[in-house]
């Protein structure tokens, strides 16, 4: 007895073959080995004791400990918050619609605009100067606060609707919303409201699926720089600060002090997650054994109002932001406490068309990026059943939850062994590196659960599989391939340590200049940088959103 | 042309769905292979079309005529297939559907054999329609229409009335078996309904193993 395919024909096999090598050669194999080096240049017994000695590292140990585990507390409290509230109700559609303009905003964009509001000469002073009385900007510590509240404040707001983002993805598989539905009723029909099924019976059983993105979120805040350097704390600054200024430095020393504090991240980023795991089953039980005391309460009111308020609040932020970034560029006299600009003015622009070869290298980063990561990842969906999806699944997402430090610093070195750093070549293949997680996990659902009885149906009628992929598949999977190239291309436009550390400060992005300008407080033409770093990738999400509608309107 | 199924075995994770199974197809005829849910037929139907996958291990010789179809990929194999679904490709037009599945050769020729078959199936001027604006019943015969355009030597029908209503499914039964005995297309059917069994086909009876 053999096996029905085996693999299929020899030149099935080849194909099959350097489709599967192909992915894991080019992003697999670097990873590795970038997490090899940058332990390497870790292990060095001088750099963890010049670290043990830096009076900074209890405190900016602290600061990035304290930030990463505070905002990623507070935004999955307020995903659990919203989902409960506003699941089934009339503005559940609007929270799904405004999630991907709100994740279109990049981190560093968001920062900028944040603080633009909330500055001592910020907006929302201003609006506060009649009322208190204020002709000079308070004496606020609301960005650069040596506590860190600003940074947990924007990591809260940019990492809520990844959340989000993701809760919404896992409630809307089908079988997911059946089985919800379905609960959702049998608690209706015991007496419970909504919120108290979801608090009581849902959230215990869907928080686990939700431990990557979680994972993610907490890897992210512990190790971001970019956001760090704009919003943190300056003395000290974060630890991430701190080894990103090692890993930068001239000296060797320096180099490997910098690789033992990302090294040191990744160890409370490991310590942190198994705590919480192993934390995660008592706290499960506690929380059902509170669950089922039985009582009945009305729906709270109190809850509905929240849910609403959390809304409200997290789509009036953004939209905020948005506009302070857009009348900031333009802004030539602005004293306080006026509310409105003395004096609008272009010199922003101006400087910003002045560097036309920035938007350029940006976009052209980005399409390739998103190009290429979706070529390995289409690869390996082609020459795959979907149940090795699982296998591949830590490695695919290493760059969401390895910290990202740690891993430029390999990248980096192995960079420097193939030649490719200061290159344009070894930027591009970086970023599609980044890339690729995001792109993978945006295709994947659509991708396998593709009926494959069309392509039987299509080789059964004679013809070849290229012709089924180019004129059936491809075409019928339009809208989401579009909406992954244009989550690829977002997440490049947004890399800010790929291109500092690949790039040796030889290639300027938007989201390089714009973080750039907003540290040395150049506040105008970084927020025409953030403008234009905010419409890279909402020009890519409209294309996809026009692919989408576009097919929806022909085959329904 | 004979479709020739010798001695057919298939298993799964070692137990034996199928044991020895010889059947001979021919030309205009109907061979239905019947049984309950996990007896093994539409595995079966899979090993004919060239789509049976691990975990399922196959056995035996399929042969047209004299040539060996079993070591071919499915789109070498010229036998059409039509599943309870009618897969219409929804993003082309009825035409589209129809001269996908026409080999190669002149446009013109080929769209006017396409608008031919169009008429004989009672669907004249639905060739730029969408799959999705047509109903049921048309969109379940130009899915047929659909696979006989590719000159298929045999056909595999897996359930293909299943999802009709009850009216509908009566009248595709007698469009499709009368044109596939007009085209003396050997034909396999895997169904549980007795009443989709045309009256001279062979039988086969599966127990669930």
């Amino acid at each position: 007895m053999t096996n029905a395919r085996a693999g299929g024909s020899p030149a099935t096999r080849w194909r099959n073959g350097w489709m599967r090598a192909a992915p894991l050669a080019l992003y697999a194999l670097p990873l590795m080995l970038a997490l090899v080096l940058a332990l390497a240049q870790a292990a060095d017994a001088d750099a963890w004791r010049a670290l043990a000695a830096d009076p900074q590292l209890p405190r900016a140990l602290g600061l990035s400990l304290g930030s990463a585990l505070v905002s990623s507390g507070l935004a999955l409290a307020a995903t659990l918050a919203l989902v409960s509230h506003l699941h089934g109700s009339a503005l559940w559609a609007w929270l799904s619609r405004a999630l991907a303009p709100m994740l279109a905003l990049p981190h560093a964009a968001f920062a900028i605009g944040l603080a633009l509001l909330v500055m001592p000469a910020g907006v929302f002073a201003r609006l506060l100067a009649p009322l208190a009385g204020w002709t000079a900007p308070p004496d606020w510590a609301t960005v650069n606060d040596p506590q860190g509240f600003g940074l947990t404040a924007v990591l809260v707001g940019k990492e809520l609707p990844f959340l989000l983002w993701n809760a919404v993805a896992l409630l809307n598989r089908p079988d997911v919303a059946a089985s919800v539905r379905a609960w959702l009723g049998s608690g209706a029909t015991l007496g419970y409201s909504r919120s108290a099924v979801w608090w009581r019976v849902l959230w215990p059983l869907l928080l686990p699926r939700l431990g990557w993105p979680l994972l993610a979120v907490l890897a992210y805040s512990l190790t971001v720089v970019d956001l760090a350097l704009l919003v943190g704390p300056a003395s000290p600054p974060t630890l991430a600060v701190i080894a990103w200024q090692g890993l930068q430095h001239a000296d060797v020393a320096r180099n490997a002090e910098g690789a033992a504090a990302a090294t040191l991240l990744g160890a409370v980023l490991l310590a942190a997650t198994l705590v919480l795991a192993a934390a995660y089953r008592p706290a499960q039980r506690a929380w059902q054994r509170a669950a089922l005391d039985g009582r009945r309460r009305p729906a709270p009111r109190l809850g509905a109002a929240l849910g609403r308020a959390l809304l409200g609040g997290l789509l009036g932020l953004y939209a905020a932001v948005a506009l302070v970034l857009l009348a900031s560029s333009f802004v030539g006299v602005w004293t306080f406490p006026s509310l409105l600009p003395q004096l609008w003015a272009g010199e922003a622009w101006l400087q910003v068309r002045g560097s036309a070869s920035v938007l350029g290298v940006s976009a052209g980063l980005a399409a390739f990026a998103a190009l290429a990561s979706l070529g390995l990842v289409l690869c390996w969906f082609e020459a795959t059943p979907a149940t090795w999806d699982a296998h591949v699944m830590p490695l695919v997402l290493a760059p969401l939850v390895v910290p990202g430090l740690l891993l430029m610093a390999g990248l980096y070195n192995l960079a420097l062994r193939l030649a490719l750093d200061g290159t344009l070549a070894g930027l591009a293949w970086v970023h599609t590196l980044v890339t690729l997680p995001y792109v993978f996990v945006a295709l994947a659902p659509a991708w396998r659960s593709f009926d494959r009885r069309y392509e039987w149906t299509a080789l059964a009628l004679g013809r070849s599989r290229w012709a089924f992929w180019w004129r059936v598949k491809a075409p019928l999977l339009a809208a989401p391939l579009a909406a992954a190239l244009a989550v690829g291309f977002a997440v490049s436009v947004a890399q800010y340590l790929p291109t500092q550390f690949i790039g040796a400060g030889r290639y300027a992005t938007v989201t390089t200049e714009a973080v750039t300008l907003a540290s040395g407080g150049q506040r105008h033409t970084a927020a025409a940088f953030a403008v234009l770093q905010a419409l890279l990738p909402a020009i890519g999400f409209a294309l996809a959103a026009w692919v989408g509608r576009r097919q929806r309107a022909r085959i329904g | 042309m004979t479709l020739q199924l010798d001695n057919v075995t298939i298993a799964v994770h070692g137990r034996r769905l199928i044991r020895d199974l010889s059947a001979s197809i021919e030309p205009g005829c109907v061979l239905a292979v019947m049984g309950p849910s996990g007896s093994g037929k539409s595995s079966l139907l899979a090993w004919v079309a060239g789509t049976l996958e691990p975990p399922f291990e196959a056995r035996g010789a399929l042969r047209l005529d004299d040539a060996d179809l079993s070591v071919r990929p499915i789109q070498q194999r010229r036998i059409g297939l039509l599943f309870q679904d009618d897969l219409l490709f929804p993003h082309l037009t009825v035409l589209g559907n129809l001269l996908f599945a026409l080999p190669a050769g002149d446009r013109n020729e080929r769209v006017r054999a396409a608008e031919a078959a169009l008429a004989e199936a009672g669907l004249t001027g639905f060739g730029p329609r969408l799959p999705g604006s047509l109903s049921g019943g048309q969109r379940s015969r130009v899915s047929l229409l659909r696979a006989l355009l590719a000159a298929p030597a045999a056909l595999l029908l897996d359930e293909p009335f299943s999802k009709l209503d009850t009216a509908l499914r009566e009248q595709m039964r007698e469009f499709t078996f009368a044109t596939l005995a007009t085209r003396r297309v050997p034909t396999l059917l895997v169904t549980h309904d007795e009443a989709d069994v045309p009256p001279r086909a062979q039988v086969i009876r599966l127990t669930d193993a």
